[in-house]
């Protein structure tokens, strides 16, 4: 598949993924919150629910970065600028997700404390 | 009534400017269009400087910016409009002289989606037949006049109007696309790849909104994304 056409279509299905993570997600809790911290724990530490907001943290790291890719290829013209800002938001999203790896692993694992 | 009609001569203003212009009420008839007031304000001001030909909406030389929207001013009833009525030319082009655009630029990105049939079989002996099922894809599509209103009014143009081809350009893609007789698609389709050609359209709609003859570009570039991605599947 072309190189636009798969952003393209990627941009399409996390914005679909993201949408019924965040309504299912939002509508459980509006159901059945206000939640303790126990129950919150409990409910993350579900490895459906692990699995499925792993996922939605990649979708929505894609989704971001296709997003501002996007709008840099738009208005910004100079390849030096665009690729430098490009970097950085890339840099930026990365982080982010070895930020959230983190606090999955810690949540994770054993209590400590 | 009341007009303010955007001014510039190069090899005089060092910048345009908004002029004012006031048409006598006995002038007025009903259903004139906005052209006819125009011709008649040239013949007050013979200085005043825009594209017509044939005053019924066909050729498409007249599209203009009319009170923020482009149109063209030869079916733009000016009973329709509020005052003063505002006039520029098509926006982000080159600005020729008054309400003349250049547009090289919308032309380059029209030919670049090679507008025409290509079918390199050898020729029938009677002319290249179609189901009327087939002819019916093209209507939409084949109407368009070239007046340049969408691609002039398409932010996603006016920021890369030398790698997007714009509403206008794509329709005309898609007019080929879709149409039974021509043989390339593969190579129509190779030819808009890449990030900017067809995917700097991020279904706007301006194009739609504008459109003097009410046709769809936008729908049109929806049709070719689902065959890029029907070709890559």
């Amino acid at each position: 598949m072309s190189g636009a056409a798969r952003t393209w279509l990627l941009q399409r299905f996390t914005a679909i993924y993201l949408t019924i993570f965040l309504l299912s997600v939002f509508g459980y809790m509006a159901w059945h919150g206000p939640f303790t911290f126990a129950q919150w724990q409990n409910w993350f530490a579900h490895p459906g629910m692990a699995v499925a907001s792993m996922l939605f943290v990649i979708a929505a790291l894609l989704h971001a970065w296709i997003g501002v890719r996007d709008v840099l290829i738009d208005y910004v013209h100079a390849a030096w600028l665009r690729l430098m800002l490009m970097a950085l938001i890339a840099l930026v999203l990365l982080t982010s997700l070895l930020w959230v790896l983190r606090a999955l692993a810690l949540a994770a694992g054993p209590m400590t404390g | 009534m009341k007009f303010s009609l955007y001014r510039y001569d190069p090899e005089q203003d060092t910048k345009p400017y908004m002029q004012d212009y006031e048409l006598p009420e006995q002038h007025i008839k009903p259903g004139m269009m906005l052209l006819d007031a125009l011709l008649l304000l040239k013949e007050q001001d013979q200085s005043l400087s825009f594209r017509r030909s044939c005053k019924e909406g066909v050729c498409g030389s007249d599209g203009m910016n009319i009170n923020g929207r482009n149109g063209l001013a030869c079916i733009t009833d000016l009973s329709s409009l509020r005052q003063p009525i505002e006039i520029r030319p098509l926006p982000g082009m080159p600005v020729i002289r008054d309400l003349v655009v250049d547009l090289t630029q919308f032309f380059t990105q029209y030919r670049n989606v090679k507008p025409y049939l290509i079918n390199e079989e050898p020729c029938p002996e009677v002319e290249r037949l179609q189901t009327p099922a087939e002819r019916e894809k093209l209507d939409g599509l084949y109407e368009c006049i070239l007046c340049a209103c969408c691609s002039t009014a398409c932010p996603s143009f006016w920021w890369n109007p030398d790698k997007f081809l714009g509403p206008a350009a794509l329709l005309q893609s898609w007019r080929f696309l879709a149409d039974s007789r021509d043989l390339a698609t593969d190579e129509r389709l190779n030819n808009l790849e890449g990030p900017f050609k067809l995917y700097r359209c991020h279904t706007i709609m301006n194009c739609v909104e504008v459109c003097p003859k009410g046709l769809n570009p936008a729908g049109a570039i929806g049709q070719i994304k689902n065959l890029m991605l029907k070709r890559s599947l």
